[in-house]
């Protein structure tokens, strides 16, 4: 039996269509991936990611615990900030990605619906193993009992808003005195929303500027409900996971299970950014370390292809006989109107400009090394 | 309404037989649930079909599907509307949106597909 976020008799009513995804049975799509890509990109999206892990680190160590724990600086991370980071093997291979979030007293880590109980897991035997003096709870796991420790004190959910207008919509419901043109790109805030505490953060999934949003559970369909009537002047949509994959892949995100998994490194996936190799020490520091010195064996390239045929996650990419990689994330861009795809290849055929070729299901066209992200909002 | 005098697949094509040639297309089942249409790719005039075999593909955002032969026969005509429009599938998929013209090799093939009653309940028991 898959698990269902509170909203599934919300996308029940509205049509939405469901499938499973990491063991969630989730809103594929409403009105369709094309109408819902555009309400995102020029207006905004309401996206249902109840699905997603959270995990709340409390207690006097909680800042190094998840320092040690993750690739990124969390240590040197400042109050109200959020930061992308990876949960890495000793083999500095990506157990998942996440957001950590810097609270005033605890931190708050975001993780993927798929990886949510090996990520809990894992955080847990860490801490326990170097006796960090600090507490990790799941405020999303059903068997959680320790929710009145949380900082909503409640189970809690996640909504997303994305698109140029999701801060004119979010102002709207949040408590006066909370001015979101304050908080930032990957700034989180404490505020309230209609009335109840509620954590949001300027972030998300899609390469558009918009809010991530947790909050009560049995909240959660008057929420959403809120937010598509106080959105309806501004053209706001529902978003199913359909369009979602299609704007993170025009947006060069990386995917769990496509661009990360449990042999790729974040340096191969091109994600230094979220690795902080001259901080502190963290669990596959080492051999990230000596990955950087002696160089990676494969690296995440964006790809366009020359055919209208459609690029696929495991379509492999050859140069003559030599079978150089597979493309990991491969759609149609509704945004741009043309094919886009993510693949690894050697360094050796990593270069911009790289011609090689995309077998698609059996018959190869010609494809070239283009720059990441495809899709970059204007600011 | 889909028009009359049409026959059908399990798998959602249906096709037009007048004498020896057939038009085929997708039925507008298969368009909703496809949805998102982005490209078809369609196979060239004088390729061979085959019944049950796949012979063209349709692009959707999100995946790409077959498109299968509901009987046997050379290509004569490929609908080349298509290229520049492929809303003609999405919006008329039994008329503008038809997808190959072909010339029947074994016309008894046709015992085997399905009268749009018979397609009906295929419909009714996948929508479930």
């Amino acid at each position: 039996m898959n698990k269902r976020t509170p909203l599934y008799a919300v996308h029940e009513s509205l049509h939405a269509r469901i499938v499973d995804f990491g063991g969630w049975d989730m809103p594929v799509q409403y009105a369709g991936i094309i109408p819902e890509s555009a309400a995102t990109r020029q207006r905004v999206g309401l996206f249902d990611i109840g699905h997603m892990g959270r995990l709340e680190v409390i207690g006097k160590d909680a800042v190094a615990a998840v320092d040690w724990c993750v690739t990124c600086d969390v240590a040197s991370l400042a109050e109200g900030r959020v930061k992308y980071g990876i949960l890495a093997d000793e083999n500095g291979c990506a157990l998942d990605d996440l957001l950590v979030y810097r609270d005033s007293d605890r931190v708050h880590v975001v993780v993927n619906a798929g990886n949510r109980d090996r990520d809990r897991e894992t955080f847990l035997a860490r801490v326990a193993a170097r006796g960090f003096d600090c507490r990790v709870i799941d405020t999303a796991w059903e068997h959680e009992t320790r929710h009145a420790e949380t900082f909503l004190g409640v189970r809690q959910t996640m909504l997303a808003l994305q698109g140029p207008r999701s801060e004119a919509l979010l102002q709207r419901v949040v408590s006066a005195d909370t001015d979101l043109s304050k908080v930032r790109y990957y700034r989180m805030a404490r505020t309230t929303l209609i009335g109840m505490p509620c954590l949001i953060s300027r972030t998300g999934y899609t390469g558009e500027d918009g809010f991530e949003v947790f909050f009560d559970a049995r909240e959660a369909e008057r929420v959403w409900n809120l937010f598509l009537a106080q959105g309806e002047d501004l053209g706001i949509a529902p978003i199913g996971l359909g369009a979602r994959d299609a704007l993170r892949t025009e947006a060069g995100m990386p995917l769990y299970g496509h661009e990360l998994d449990e042999q790729t490194t974040p340096l191969e996936a091109n994600l230094l950014f979220g690795v902080q190799l001259g901080a502190g020490d963290f669990v596959g520091r080492d051999a990230l370390l000596r990955q950087q010195k002696d160089g990676v064996k494969k690296t995440l390239v964006g790809l366009e292809v020359d055919t209208k045929r459609v690029p696929r996650p495991g379509c492999e990419l050859w140069a003559g006989d030599t079978r150089l990689g597979v493309v990991t994330s491969g759609t149609f861009s509704p945004t741009l109107e043309k094919n886009i795809a993510m693949g690894f290849v050697p360094p050796s055929h990593a270069e911009l400009g790289t011609t090689f070729e995309m077998d698609i299901r059996g018959k190869r066209h010609g494809c070239v090394v283009v720059p990441l992200p495809f899709y970059k909002r204007a600011k | 309404m889909r028009p009359e005098g049409l026959k059908f697949t399990k798998s959602h094509e249906w096709v037009r037989i007048d004498k020896d040639i057939a038009t085929t297309g997708i039925s507008d089942f298969a368009v909703k649930q496809l949805s998102d249409l982005v490209y078809v790719d369609l196979p060239e005039v004088t390729d061979l079909l085959e019944q049950g075999q796949p012979y063209a593909e349709v692009e959707s955002v999100k995946a790409v599907s077959d498109v299968y032969a509901p009987l046997s026969g050379e290509v004569i005509e490929i609908n080349e509307e298509l290229g520049d429009n492929l809303d003609l599938v999405s919006k008329d998929p039994f008329g503008a949106g038809w997808l190959v013209k072909f010339r029947l090799s074994h016309p008894a093939e046709a015992d085997r597909l399905l009268d749009g009653a018979a397609y009906d309940a295929v419909c009714k028991e996948e929508a479930h």
